[in-house]
């Protein structure tokens, strides 16, 4: 056996069955090692759309996702993709071919040093120099990948490593290091905190899900009573639909949500890392409030905003006992909720757009309604991925897929992609641009390949609207590089590559439009024209407090 | 503020330059580095010196998180200056 086939093996034995790559020189011993494998190898058509598709796999389905590809631009390619993964703590193993030991170091043909390269946007990496070490790394790589807090890991492999002969065995996964329990001086803190907190908030972030702690945090929810607000990865911790769930904070969240966190006096954050994006002015966020902070991750204790107490470790148990705590000493916080209810009634979503042309808040909120809230939604970046966060419903986290620390446009298609393949039985939808689109629009081909049934809501407004949006509002309307008005007729592109397509332009049209899109097997394609001026709405500018956000003007 | 991270790394491809490099991306400023390895050959001990404004015992935590550290502690440098030098033994 040799240095590759021993990887596929040790993959296998991680229980991986599915890997997102592109092959190339130096990668090639290890596709080799695939024809005997019984790992199901999904070629893609450009390296990062392997990243983004194994990062939306692992976020559907809770496995780590696998991507593979040759050295040099091979490996460059994924960089985003690991960088994506990092930024949203998503489990990732990525390998990468790298040229012959002997020549590394010399600028050989596709030589690139990945391992420095990828060192600022990993959990951990490896340069598998010897091939006796491959099963040690293998093994530390899943570790690492998923144990706290999880997050990418590259192992780049030289290709004479790969061709060497190998006499081992593929260690199984070790055993999971137990997670450190809460301390309970800390957990009688914390219910202390809520027990004389009058205006308590519960903050949920994208851990949550992550940490498997949904039914532990619901648990707390119920028995607390105290309303909850989301962060863009954390919706779903609670029913879109739940009576005290607010709705998402921060820049594009909703009035009622920011309103509540910056009144009050207790705010229970888990799973969260108060990003710039949810919190607006640090200083003034949250200005009068005591801080619990829960996390996996002892370095975000304290990094953005003081925790009073701080209970580290995995989420779930501390949940339960601060669930259970509530249950024996009902909270007296009636005057509190039913103010955070009159606000989340008064600062509602408006659906009443006037005019003719389609209004995506409302097309998105209909489409989710009709697709139900198991639907698995993947979006792209800009304004339409703000409102599928606004107006979209989810049972649970894993079914919003949401590039949320990177930003990355091209996401929305590469993540559906991932999602199907971890969930052939589930619907997806992925909600895309007609910028972000265009970054990895090749992976229709692989849509179309694996005859994956992904439907794909493309809306069209002929420009880069969050761009535009920020030079109408922050840069005196001077408008720069964001027109994109010649793209080509998506219809036909997506038919070109043997995907249905059809185009939706009017109000009227957008019932039959979702029923034409849920009700076609396969995958299929609407292109949906909506006004491009049209804006995101609540917004708190950059860099002002959570307390000024500025709505539409409606004359 | 001057602080003193001493820091024992696995003696292996790419720990120097990983916590380096996280140091100086997480907003300190490196004044002096010395890396020592084990009469065993098998870790390092790093002390390095940073300045900044923001928080050391957050760095503290995020070096600490890295695969190859095995342990760190902080000093508060104030007006110490050269280089500090340490040995592991094994």
């Amino acid at each position: 056996m040799n240095g590759a086939e021993f990887l596929a093996r040790a993959l296998e034995r991680q229980g991986v069955d599915t890997i997102f790559g592109y092959p190339g020189g130096t990668i090639m011993p290890f596709y080799d090692a695939l024809v005997d494998s019984s790992i199901r190898h999904i070629l893609v058509r450009h390296e990062q759309a392997a990243a983004l598709a194994a990062d939306g796999y692992a976020r559907a389905t809770g496995k780590v996702g696998v991507c593979v590809s040759t050295s040099g631009p091979g490996a460059t390619n994924l960089v985003t993709g690991i960088a994506n993964a990092f930024l949203d703590s998503i489990p990732l193993v990525a390998i990468t071919g790298q040229v012959p030991t002997p020549v590394m170091g010399t600028d050989a043909f596709q030589e690139v040093d990945i391992f420095g390269l990828t060192m600022p946007v990993v959990k951990h990496s490896f340069l598998v120099r010897r091939v006796e070490d491959l099963a040690q790394v293998v093994r530390d790589a899943f570790e690492v990948a998923t144990q706290g807090r999880p997050g990418p890991v590259l192992i780049d492999l030289p290709k004479d490593v790969a061709q060497a002969v190998l006499d081992a065995s593929p260690l199984l996964p070790g055993p999971r290091a137990p997670q450190p329990q809460p301390d309970a001086e800390e957990i009688e803190a914390a219910c202390d905190l809520i027990a004389a907190a009058q205006r308590p908030v519960l903050y949920a972030g994208g851990g949550i899900g992550m940490a498997g702690a949904i039914e532990e945090f619901r648990h707390l929810a119920a028995a607390s009573g105290i309303p909850v607000v989301c962060t863009l990865k954390g919706l779903g911790a609670v029913p879109t639909g739940e009576q005290r769930y607010l709705g998402m904070l921060g820049m594009h969240g909703n009035r009622a949500a920011n309103n509540a966190v910056q009144e009050a006096d207790l705010l229970i954050c888990i799973g969260a890392r108060f990003d710039d994006r949810a919190t607006g002015k640090l200083d003034e966020f949250a200005p009068r409030a005591k801080v619990i902070h829960m996390d996996a991750d002892a370095s975000e204790i304290g990094k953005r905003r003081f925790a009073d107490v701080a209970l580290l470790g995995g989420l779930a148990p501390t949940l339960q006992a601060l669930a259970d705590h509530c249950q024996e000493n009902p909270l007296d916080i009636g005057a509190w909720q039913q103010l955070c209810a009159s606000e989340k009634q008064e600062f509602a979503w408006r659906y009443d757009a006037p005019g003719d042309g389609i209004y995506a808040p409302a097309m998105l909120r209909d489409l989710s309604a009709a697709a139900g809230d198991d639907t698995i939604i993947t979006c792209d970046v800009g304004q339409h991925q703000m409102w599928v966060a606004q107006h979209c419903s989810f049972a649970d986290p894993s079914r919003h897929l949401s590039s949320g620390g990177l930003g990355t446009m091209g996401f929305g298609i590469p993540s559906a992609i991932g999602a199907q393949l971890g969930n052939p039985d589930k619907r997806v939808i992925t909600v895309t641009g007609d910028g972000s689109i265009m970054m990895n629009i090749q992976e229709f081909a692989t849509i179309k390949r694996y005859e994956l049934p992904v439907k794909i809501v493309l809306l069209d407004n002929q420009c880069l609207g969050m761009v535009r949006q920020w030079q109408e509002l922050f840069f005196k309307g001077r408008y720069s590089g964001i027109d994109l008005s010649d793209n080509p007729d998506f219809t036909e592109v997506a038919r070109s590559f043997g995907i249905p397509a059809f185009r939706v332009e009017h109000q009227q049209e957008v019932a039959a439009a979702i029923t034409r899109l849920l009700d076609t097997d396969g995958p299929v394609l609407a292109h949906v024209v909506i006004d491009p001026q049209a804006n995101v709405w609540p917004l708190v500018p950059p860099g002002q407090s959570n307390s000024t956000m500025i709505e539409e003007s409606r004359t | 503020m001057n602080h003193t991270l001493r820091i024992t790394i696995r003696q292996i491809e790419g720990a120097i330059i990983r916590i380096i490099g996280l140091v100086e991306r997480r907003g300190f400023s490196i004044k002096s580095v010395n890396a020592t390895p084990s009469t065993c050959g098998q870790e390092m001990a790093m002390v390095i010196e940073v300045e900044s404004e923001r928080s050391a015992e957050t760095l503290v935590r995020q070096v600490e998180k890295l695969f190859d550290v095995r342990a760190v502690s902080l000093q508060i440098a104030g007006g110490q200056k050269g280089l500090l030098q340490e040995r592991v033994t094994c």
